[in-house]
């Protein structure tokens, strides 16, 4: 009996009109929004506050001979910093950096997603890092957005405004390899890539603009994963409305 | 409030808005201030039920990406989507979709309201579809076979949800007049309606005993003593039931509530979703 109780629960509508739109699936996350944590943050700060200057207050009674020994680990920590930073510090970073492939399917769906919901105001992929800068008068959508993008949790994603008009400027890690791969001329380009009728093109001495609907733009951008030239060139992605977009690559001297 | 006789209501009422009052401009955070101030309540956690007029329905009798992409663009135009968000419910046959349209401005004013009293929000439902829920963590309705929520409405437009076999069958509209039923809207299937609304027309020329093709019929309004509900449940149709939560919740005050008036708390159904009660 219970069996068939909890069936008949799971077949009715769930209806929580915090959770993502589109197609409901009876296994869809909650998409409860809280500014709890928030509050309590600012309780938590004082307490921190506090605890520092306690802290504060220690150090000021320290022995003379604890403070020489804190003057000379520094010291120590200056002089050897280039030799502990390349070796043990760098290796650690780069094993908690992301996949790229992983940062290559958050641009797809940030670009995916972009039709409705917000407007791309750019996404350039430099050496280093895409910097992802978006706009939309939808503060929950943004907070979804910004958990989605924040990929390493080291909250490189940032919300601004108010007034139902939000921007959000997130950072992921990037590659430009150097490997002899760079598409340097447009010949090189369009041997990789087809990009269909409906694109318009500009060609300048140093870039490739081109200006298409999204399933365009995204084909173009899928054909140089698939070539695995996405990351030989910086490239910069623009909207133009809610159906279009300008996709950029700089050429390669 | 949890206890070990189940959840304990501690507080309840309603609130006056302003003449001017509307969701998008910001006046629910003035609303939201004063039941948190009622409430004393530190970490607010809120479960929202919107009035059915905030939203719009639609169907779409075939689930299919493309299709629904196509059927969207032919049904609005390209501002629709800057200004809804669409959520889209399959039926049990997975073949049709109730499609609920949710205005972008109002949803963003109430997360606004929410953060303004550093607030939990945890859902947003909508009307009849949180007194559904209701019926089932109150009243159990989940252990019929078929049920109906009749919502009495502000001159005589009714709404009834009709569950059968555990799944949502239909959402009718519907108008009483002075010697008829109009419908005026069906979400989903019309088998089941058809017989329901024919009672109903039945009832309102006084002569129906009891629903049949129907186990239960849940009846409750927004109203404050409707005239309506009070003559439905004087007509004494043996399966009709008041649904009025406060006829199975305990209270921490010895306040007692008319049953006409507790049943305008129907649609805080939402607020007990996995609750045992």
């Amino acid at each position: 009996m219970l069996k068939r109780v909890w069936d008949l629960e799971v077949l009715m509508f769930d209806i929580n009109l915090l959770s993502k739109p589109g197609l409901q699936f009876e296994d869809m996350p909650d998409g409860t929004i809280s500014f709890i944590k928030e509050k309590v943050e600012i309780v938590e700060n004082d307490t921190i506050v506090k605890k520092e200057q306690k802290v504060w207050e220690k150090i000021k009674i320290m022995p003379t001979i604890n403070l020489y020994t804190v003057i000379f680990i520094a010291i120590v920590g200056v002089i050897f910093y280039p030799m502990i930073s390349k070796n043990s510090f760098s290796i650690q970073i780069q094993s908690e950096r992301i996949s790229q492939d992983v940062v290559i399917d958050k641009v797809l769906k940030v670009i995916l997603q972009s039709k409705n919901d917000y407007i791309i105001e750019s996404i350039q992929f430099f050496n280093g890092n895409i910097l992802i800068s978006l706009t939309s008068f939808d503060m929950p959508l943004m907070k979804l957005l910004q958990k989605e993008l924040d990929v390493e949790g080291n909250g490189s994603v940032r919300i601004f405004g108010g007034n139902n008009n939000y921007s959000m400027i997130a950072k992921l890690p990037w590659e430009i390899l150097n490997n002899n791969n760079s598409i340097t001329s447009p010949e090189t380009f369009f041997d990789i890539v087809n990009i269909g009728k409906n694109v318009q093109t500009i060609i300048s001495q140093d870039e490739i603009a081109m200006r298409g609907s999204i399933s365009d733009i995204i084909t173009i951008f899928l054909q140089l994963a698939n070539a695995e030239r996405l990351q030989s060139n910086e490239m910069v992605i623009h909207s133009i409305d809610a159906d279009s977009l300008i996709f950029a690559i700089k050429l390669s001297n | 409030m949890p206890s070990e006789g189940g959840p304990l209501i501690s507080n309840f009422g309603r609130i006056k808005s302003t003449n001017d009052f509307n969701f998008k401009n910001g006046n629910f955070t003035d609303i939201l201030k004063h039941i948190l101030n009622e409430s004393q309540e530190e970490l607010p956690r809120i479960q929202l039920s919107l009035d059915y007029n905030n939203i719009f329905l639609s169907q779409t009798n075939y689930n299919s990406e493309d299709f629904i992409s196509w059927q969207k663009s032919q049904i609005s135009d390209s501002e629709f989507g800057t200004i809804f968000h669409t959520y889209s419910f399959p039926f049990s046959n997975e073949n049709t979709l109730l499609n609920i349209h949710f205005s972008k401005e109002l949803k963003t004013s109430i997360v606004n309201s929410i953060q303004d009293v550093y607030g939990e929000l945890r859902t947003i439902n909508i009307g009849i579809f949180s007194a559904e829920i209701g019926a089932r963590q109150w009243f159990h309705a989940n252990q019929l076979e078929s049920y109906v929520i009749w919502k009495l409405g502000k001159n005589h437009v009714d709404q009834l949800l009709i569950v059968r076999g555990g799944e949502f069958q239909s959402l009718v509209t519907l108008k009483r007049l002075n010697s008829s039923v109009k419908v005026l809207n069906v979400i989903g299937a019309s088998t089941l309606m058809d017989k329901i609304v024919e009672q109903i027309n039945t009832w309102s020329n006084n002569d129906l005993d009891e629903f049949i093709h129907i186990e239960r019929v849940f009846i409750y309004s927004s109203e404050p003593n409707s005239k309506d509900l009070k003559s439905v449940l004087e007509s004494e149709i043996s399966n009709v039931i008041l649904l009025n939560p406060f006829e199975v919740l305990d209270k921490t005050t010895k306040e007692k509530v008319n049953p006409l008036k507790g049943a305008t708390y129907a649609e805080t159904g939402v607020g007990f979703r996995g609750i045992d009660v």
